[in-house]
């Protein structure tokens, strides 16, 4: 699902405090299969964007359009929530139903499925999670730990198969298998060729994930391209309060030991695979 | 120092204990990192340092005061600062001020010493600017730096931090760890649950918990480059070891 913004501008308005511009003439659009991170230090702007995109608000200057539809000020989405699913940061305090299984199925009831339908879905989704639903479904969310309840969250969102998936901080503080799994969760989702878009604050995660990444600052757009652009212009990541990912950190230094691998690597696979061919290369 | 010695706790109703003969020794002057997996007892650990749940059998020593002897509550509870993952559990008052004073109100200080010592700490975690702002107005950065603040104010020997900077950006985290290393240089004993590896690497000794035990105790880059022990442990391990480990591997295997 294709994502445009076109100077975007939102204020925050008050009649208490201050107003305050969050987001000062954005423009970027994102085709269809991306799978896009939008990165920046609190309280740059990401997450009003990312509420702009389902509609939850309206520009208040320029627009924007996802899929068909289009929104500016004057304008909102119509049926834009049906195709764009939104986890929100810590989606496990939204969890209310008795069992896991309902609250997965609440979302799939909504949009009025068929009982087999929201079935087959909600089986699917939590499969797609990593959660049996002959164990789960019946548990109550309570019974759950941290990282099952943000699972069952994100399959509530899976469930209505949206083609374009949105979320926010999505790892925040989990443990390191619970991120693991969340990584590998949106790695498949978008294998089956959904548009992802997520924020986060973890570059490691940011550096393995996404194929291109989104930089705001003060709420403004400062850098939009692919992880490698950014990773070698030290000068944007400062400015926006960001750090070089710790695998890219620890590539250069090899580098500078005289190892001589490319910088463009971010999982341990690729590491591997470069170390391999590099240290092969060397015996011939 | 705080010496626990073979605890063991088992949740009411649950059938396995979540705690197991742990023991481990907190020096001041130190950071220990504790890390596990989710369910390998971290919080429940913490939890008996200034006596929020109380051990079925072991002991925890805080210097000279038993922390099971229910006597010792008070002085143990002084000497012990706890800080936890969110702020916001933690935060009470109106203001940043009194926040800050919150805790020193309550050991009872006399009201001219009271003012020099919030108005110290107030400078020394930059937050005088804010001081009459109400602490839901202040980034989720600077809540947790108060949140820090409002502890370090009553001077404990030993700092507890639960998760800290887990939910900050960048810049959060790395201001929160300056004022975890200024307390450590100024001779406080600090225990930090993390989740990050990069994190326990600037600790001075970390601490792996699996199943209620202390299953590697040393330094980080000792218990860390041991990757094929602490892996089955569910912990993170720094890209940077990860890296010279497959590096030596692949070099051996050529």
């Amino acid at each position: 699902m294709r994502i445009e913004f076109n100077n975007v501008s939102y204020e925050y308005r008050s009649l208490v405090t201050d107003s305050h511009v969050a987001l000062s003439r954005v423009s970027f659009s994102v085709e269809s299969g991306g799978l896009v991170a939008v990165v920046g230090a609190s309280g740059s702007g990401k997450t009003t964007l990312i509420q702009q995109i389902n509609g939850l608000l309206q520009p208040t200057s320029g627009w924007l359009r996802v899929g068909d539809e289009k929104a500016d000020s004057g304008t909102q989405f119509k049926s834009v929530r049906d195709h764009v699913g939104l986890v929100f940061q810590f989606p496990e305090i939204q969890l209310f139903e008795e069992t896991v299984y309902s609250d997965v199925a609440f979302g799939p009831r909504n949009l009025g499925w068929s009982g087999e339908k929201v079935e087959r879905q909600v089986r699917q989704a939590m499969a797609l999670v990593g959660l049996d639903a002959e164990h789960f479904g019946p548990l109550h969310p309570f019974e759950l730990s941290g990282g099952e309840k943000r699972r069952v969250a994100i399959a509530g969102v899976l469930a209505m198969e949206p083609m374009l998936l949105i979320l926010d901080e999505p790892t925040a503080g989990l443990d390191w298998q619970g991120t693991q799994k969340i990584e590998s969760i949106i790695r498949q989702y978008h294998d089956n060729g959904r548009t992802v878009l997520f924020v986060s604050h973890d570059m490691d995660l940011v550096a393995r994930l996404a194929d291109r990444i989104l930089v705001l600052h003060q709420g403004r757009l400062i850098f939009d391209g692919s992880k490698t652009g950014l990773f070698q212009q030290p000068n944007i990541l400062d400015q926006a309060g960001l750090e070089i990912p710790h695998m890219v950190q620890a590539v250069h230094v090899l580098q500078k030991k005289g190892i001589g691998i490319p910088g463009d690597i971010y999982t341990l696979p690729e590491a591997r695979e470069a170390l391999e061919h590099y240290f092969h290369s060397r015996k011939d | 120092m705080i010496n626990v010695r073979d605890l063991t706790y088992r949740y009411p109703g649950n059938d396995s204990d979540t705690l197991r003969t742990l023991s481990l020794c907190i020096r001041p002057g130190e950071i220990t990192a504790i890390m596990g997996a989710n369910g390998s007892g971290k919080t429940t650990f913490i939890r008996c340092l200034n006596g929020l749940i109380r051990p079925d059998s072991g002991s925890v020593m805080v210097d000279e005061f038993d922390v099971l002897d229910s006597a010792n509550l008070f002085q143990v509870r002084k000497k012990v600062g706890m800080v936890f993952q969110s702020p916001d559990n933690q935060i009470v008052a109106t203001t940043v001020e009194r926040e800050i004073a919150f805790g020193l109100e309550n050991l009872g200080l006399e009201a001219g010493r009271m003012r020099k010592k919030v108005k110290q700490t107030l400078e020394r975690f930059s937050l005088s600017e804010y001081r009459h702002s109400a602490p839901h107005l202040l980034s989720g950065g600077e809540r947790q730096r108060l949140a820090l603040a409002s502890i370090c104010v009553m001077e404990p020997d030993y700092l507890v931090l639960d998760e800290p900077t887990s939910l900050l950006d960048p810049k959060g985290k790395k201001e929160i760890f300056e004022y975890i290393l200024h307390h450590r240089d100024a001779g406080m004993g600090i225990i930090l649950v993390t989740q990050s590896a990069e994190e326990a690497m600037l600790c001075d000794r970390l601490a792996v918990l699996h199943h209620g035990q202390v299953v590697s105790d040393g330094k980080p880059e000792h218990v860390f480059f041991q990757v094929d022990k602490i892996r089955p442990y569910g912990i993170q391990i720094p890209a940077a070891v990860e890296l010279d480990v497959m590096v030596r591997e692949i070099q051996h295997a050529h």
